[in-house]
C-alpha cells in the first residue's frame, strides 16, 4: 500500500470500524474530504457538494469515539447511508484539504481514532505558511509602508532633493516601500527609513546575500524636520562618512556573522567596527 | 545683485547650495529642493561671499557639507555646482 499510518494499512472495503474507533473507508473518486485543523473532524465532500462528517471525539481517547461515518455507499445508485447523522455546520470550520490515497477508481481513507496525527500537523504548518504568503501578497500589506503625499512644502522640497540624490527609479521605490537601500563603501547595505526610523545594517555573506546584522539609531540633532530630511542625512553619511556614522550611532546587534560571512566585508571596516 | 537665501522661519536640517548662472530661473522655479536652499551666481563676488558666510556659520554649528555627487567638503567651494549641508547627527 502506498500510504498507511503506523501499523495500519488501508483496507479496501466499503466501510469497517474497529472497537477503538479506527476505521477504513473506501469511497468513490468523486468524494474528497477535508480536515478541521482544530477539532480533527474529517469532512467528506461529495461530488455533488453534499458533506458528510466523520467526527473524532479526541477528549475521550480511551473509549469509543463518537464517529459518524459513511456506513455504506451504493456506487450504482450513489445513495448514501450514514452510521449516525452528525452532518452539520462543520464545513464552516475546516482549515485545509487533504488527500490520503488514491487508486484508479477509489479514494481510501484511514480514519484514525488517534488524537494526534503527524500528517495533520504537517498540513497545519503548510497551511500556516500559505496564509503568511497570502498576507504578504495582499495589497494592504504591500502598501502599508507607502509614503503618502507630502504634508508640507519642506517635505516636498526634501523629497525633490532626495530624488536628485538617489535617482528617479529608487525614489519611486522609496515612495512605495517607505525606505531606501544604500550600499556603503564597506560592502554593507543600509536600510534607511524616514523620520525617527532605525537604520538596519545588512551584512553581506559569501553567497552574495545579506542578513540583518545591526540596527543603528541615528537622528538629526535638530528637531521638527520633515521626515525625508533624516533620510537625506543618513544617505549622505553612509556615502561619505560611513565609519563615523557607525561610531556615532546607538548600535543594537541583531545577529553575529559567521566566519564565512565575514569574508564579504572589507578588512578596513572590520577593523574599524571592532 | 544679491544672492538669494530661501530660508523659512523653522530650523534647517538640510540646506542645498546651488551655483547657477541663471539666478532668476532658480528662484522663480523654487524647485531646488532640500529643506532650504542658498543660491549664488559665481559671476558676482558678493553673492559668493554671502553664500560662504552662510556655509561657514553652519560649519561652525556642526553641519557637514557634501558635494552631491562627490565627497565631503571642508571649505566652501564657489565652483561647486551643488552642495548639500546636513545638520549634526546624534545617536538615538
Amino acid at each position: 500500500m502506498p500510504y498507511s499510518y503506523g501499523d495500519y494499512s488501508t483496507v479496501a472495503s466499503t466501510t469497517s470500524a474497529s472497537a477503538n474507533g479506527d476505521m477504513y473507508v473506501t469511497i468513490p473518486c468523486n468524494f474528497e474530504y477535508e480536515v478541521d485543523s482544530i477539532t480533527g473532524d474529517r469532512l467528506f465532500v461529495a461530488g455533488n457538494g453534499e458533506y458528510l462528517t466523520v467526527r473524532h471525539d479526541i477528549s475521550n481517547a480511551t473509549s469509543a469515539y463518537n464517529i459518524s461515518y459513511v456506513s455504506s455507499i451504493e456506487e450504482s445508485t450513489n445513495n448514501l447511508t450514514y452510521g449516525s447523522s452528525i452532518i452539520g455546520d462543520y464545513m464552516k470550520n475546516y482549515r485545509y484539504f487533504e488527500t490520503i490515497h488514491k487508486t484508479q477508481d477509489t479514494y481510501s481513507y484511514y480514519l484514525s481514532g488517534a488524537a494526534m496525527n503527524p500528517e495533520w500537523a504537517k498540513s497545519v504548518k503548510r497551511e500556516s505558511l500559505r496564509q503568511k504568503i497570502r498576507n504578504n501578497l495582499a495589497p494592504s500589506r504591500a502598501y502599508s509602508n507607502c509614503i503618502g503625499r507630502p504634508e508640507s512644502e519642506e517635505e516636498s522640497r526634501a523629497r525633490n532633493l532626495l530624488r536628485s540624490l538617489i535617482g528617479e527609479e529608487r525614489y519611486q521605490l522609496y515612495l512605495k516601500r517607505g525606505f531606501v537601500i544604500e550600499q556603503g563603501k564597506s560592502g554593507m547595505k543600509y536600510k534607511v527609513k524616514p523620520g525617527h526610523g532605525m537604520v538596519i545594517v545588512l551584512h553581506p555573506t559569501k553567497q552574495g546575500k545579506f542578513f540583518k546584522f545591526r540596527s543603528l539609531c541615528i537622528q538629526p540633532k535638530v528637531s521638527g524636520l520633515p521626515p525625508t530630511d533624516a533620510v537625506i542625512m543618513r544617505i549622505l553619511l553612509i556615502r561619505h562618512d560611513e565609519f563615523a556614522m557607525q561610531k556615532l550611532a546607538n548600535v543594537t546587534a541583531l545577529a553575529t556573522p559567521s566566519a564565512e560571512d565575514e569574508r564579504g566585508v572589507s578588512e578596513p571596516l572590520k577593523q574599524k567596527v571592532a | 545683485m544679491q544672492s538669494t537665501t530661501e530660508q523659512g522661519t523653522r530650523t534647517k536640517g538640510v540646506l542645498r547650495f546651488v551655483c547657477t548662472s541663471d539666478l532668476s530661473r532658480e528662484v522663480t522655479g523654487h524647485g531646488v529642493g532640500g529643506d532650504d536652499s542658498v543660491v549664488w551666481d559665481k559671476r558676482f563676488p558678493d553673492q559668493i561671499k554671502e553664500a560662504q558666510d552662510v556655509f561657514d556659520k553652519l560649519v561652525a554649528k556642526g553641519y557637514s557639507a557634501f558635494l552631491v555627487n562627490g565627497s565631503k567638503l571642508r571649505t566652501f567651494d564657489p565652483d561647486a555646482e551643488e552642495i548639500v549641508m546636513i545638520c549634526p547627527a546624534i545617536g538615538g
